[in-house]
């Protein structure tokens, strides 16, 4: 009994109404001292629990008992569902963020981590960002956006996975990359199989090949570099004959292929093209 | 109403101290009666609700009402907000775990997906976690590190994305690599752009280029491979009648040998791509 009785009458005693009146006004003025610390488990019924400021879990240490329930096992929360599925995924946890305002390309919902460092406590660390590059009507697209900190800054945009299967690389590479890591600067940005024709057997970032010559090839990028300065490298389906480039420009590279007598020679080829884009 | 009244007074009865006392407390010990289970809505008044045990979400199927609310759809805790941004992201979640001792590098938070194994249940499945790299003050460098599970090995970090701006491959697998995945040993590890001087225009991972004699040329790497035979070197020179080859390969450096058609050694521009198992 968290409430205690604020009179307890005794046989024979006359009924005062003050004490009446003390007795209801006991229970009306402390229905919280009533109630609180519950005594059993209380059933909200389907009704909300609205106005709260905090929700303070004691250390289960365990999981929650039963599927649609939060417990604190340490220092996680736990959210627990449980349902019939066999080899598919469950959405467990769904972050949703509208607006009352018109969406557009670039509204998302984030996910942020935070621990301690040195001097902040809490220092935002990390987050992922969901984001709608494309909010338009069954054409939307979105990506993820991973922001880390470096320097001390706040976090910026980092990693993003991008909607249409590729990997964006926000960051300009470091002096001295670090190794076995994939940046914005190592990876190959167009290669092609071209016949001898030539013809495009197959590429990717490639437009074009055109025939600029006997043994003269010119290969166009569909999405161009920054510069002139990039490298491609390439090889000759055939033994004793060599592919140098030349006219290099940011849109374009021209392949020239000879023979092991140093003639210009139309050969089928292969390459590839890595650089700043 | 739950719980129900002790007594009901009829007109005339003598009120005795008993059935006033009874009444009493009848309300004060049961009071989880008297307002469980709750028939309206319970307002909390902008206080805390402590010492829970757990919280039993109810299967509403649908949208939490307004936001600011924690709602169950199905599976899914559904925790919705609403504000006036277009084109902004809303931060709408915070796993903050701070410390009780002096934070050290490597410090982090994680977010953890459990599911359910033939053996395991519930299986820690996997974990995405952002990690301090450095906590020193107003130098603050972050990472995001993606774990998953990987055989015998357990709960082992995949892919760390990296302050740098990189991303951190942690596993190599071993055997055929499946289709369409990129792996750390698929990764271009240097590659660079030398004129017939030689000078490094433009590089990725390459301290410098130097002669090495003619049609000879140094490539010194700024990251090194871990030994001489673990990577693999391919180029181009800048117009036809050049051929390339590699020898004299080390973990930090390889020599390039440029050739005329008729094996005559001499200075050209090249242009080489490097990959291999850094």
């Amino acid at each position: 009994m968290a409430l205690g009785a604020a009179k307890t009458f005794v046989p024979g005693e006359i009924l005062l109404a003050a004490d009446l009146n003390t007795l209801n006004t006991n229970i009306l003025n402390n229905a919280l001292t009533l109630i609180s610390p519950l005594l059993a488990d209380l059933d909200a019924n389907g009704f909300d629990l609205t106005g709260l400021d905090e929700l303070a879990f004691t250390d289960s240490t365990a999981n929650p008992t039963g599927t649609g329930r939060l417990r604190r096992n340490g220092l996680v929360l736990a959210w627990a569902v449980e349902d019939a599925r066999t080899n598919t995924v469950a959405r467990a946890l769904i972050l949703q963020a509208t607006t009352t305002g018109v969406p557009a390309a670039g509204i998302g919902t984030g996910l942020l981590f935070r621990m301690e460092s040195a001097d902040e406590d809490p220092a935002d660390a990390a987050e992922i960002q969901c984001v709608a590059s494309d909010v338009t009507a069954g054409s939307e697209d979105t990506e993820f956006r991973v922001f880390t900190r470096t320097g001390g800054a706040a976090p910026t945009e980092n990693v993003t996975f991008r909607g249409d299967g590729g990997i964006f690389f926000a960051r300009a590479d470091p002096a001295t990359p670090a190794a076995g890591r994939l940046y914005r600067g190592n990876f190959v940005r167009a290669w092609g199989n071209v016949s001898i024709t030539p013809t495009l057997n197959d590429s990717y970032n490639i437009t074009s090949v055109a025939d600029a010559g006997v043994g003269l090839v010119t290969i166009t990028f569909a999405t161009d570099f920054t510069n002139a300065t990039y490298a491609a490298v390439g090889a000759i389906s055939q033994g004793s004959a060599v592919v140098g480039f030349d006219n290099f420009a940011a849109g374009t590279v021209r392949a020239t292929l000879s023979d092991n007598a140093a003639v210009l020679t139309d050969f089928s080829f292969t390459f590839m093209a890595i650089g700043d884009q | 109403m739950a719980l129900s009244a002790l007594k009901t007074f009829v007109a005339g009865e003598v009120l005795t101290a008993s059935d006033l006392n009874a009444m009493n407390t009848h309300i004060l010990t049961n009071p989880m009666i008297l307002i469980s289970p709750l028939t309206g809505n319970l307002a909390a008044g902008g206080n805390d609700i402590i010492d829970i045990d757990e919280l039993q979400l109810s299967d509403a199927a649908a949208n939490p009402t307004a936001s600011g609310r924690l709602r169950r759809n199905g599976n899914a805790l559904v925790w919705a907000v609403e504000d006036a941004r277009t084109a902004t992201v809303a931060t709408a979640l915070v796993l903050q775990s701070v410390a009780t001792a002096a934070p050290a590098d490597n410090i982090g938070a994680g977010l953890r997906l459990r599911a359910e194994s033939s053996t395991d249940n519930p299986l820690q499945l996997a974990e995405i976690a952002g990690r301090l790299d450095s906590v020193t003050a107003g130098a603050e460098t972050s990472s995001l590190a993606f774990t998953t599970l990987f055989g015998a090995s357990g709960l082992t970090t995949h892919t760390t994305v990296t302050a740098d701006g990189g991303l951190a491959f942690n596993i190599s697998p071993a055997g055929s690599p499946p289709a369409n995945s990129l792996h750390v040993r698929a990764i271009v590890d240097v590659w660079g752009t030398v004129s017939i001087t030689p000078t490094l225009e433009d590089s990725f991972n390459i301290t410098s280029v130097a002669d090495a004699g003619v049609g000879l040329v140094t490539i010194t790497f700024n990251t090194d491979f871990p030994d001489a035979t673990n990577y693999a070197m391919v180029a181009s020179g800048d117009q036809a009648a050049v051929a390339i080859g590699f020898d004299t390969f080390a973990a930090g450096s390889v020599r390039v040998m440029i050739r005329d058609l008729s094996d005559v050694a001499g200075d050209q521009r090249f242009r080489f791509i490097g990959i291999g198992a850094q």
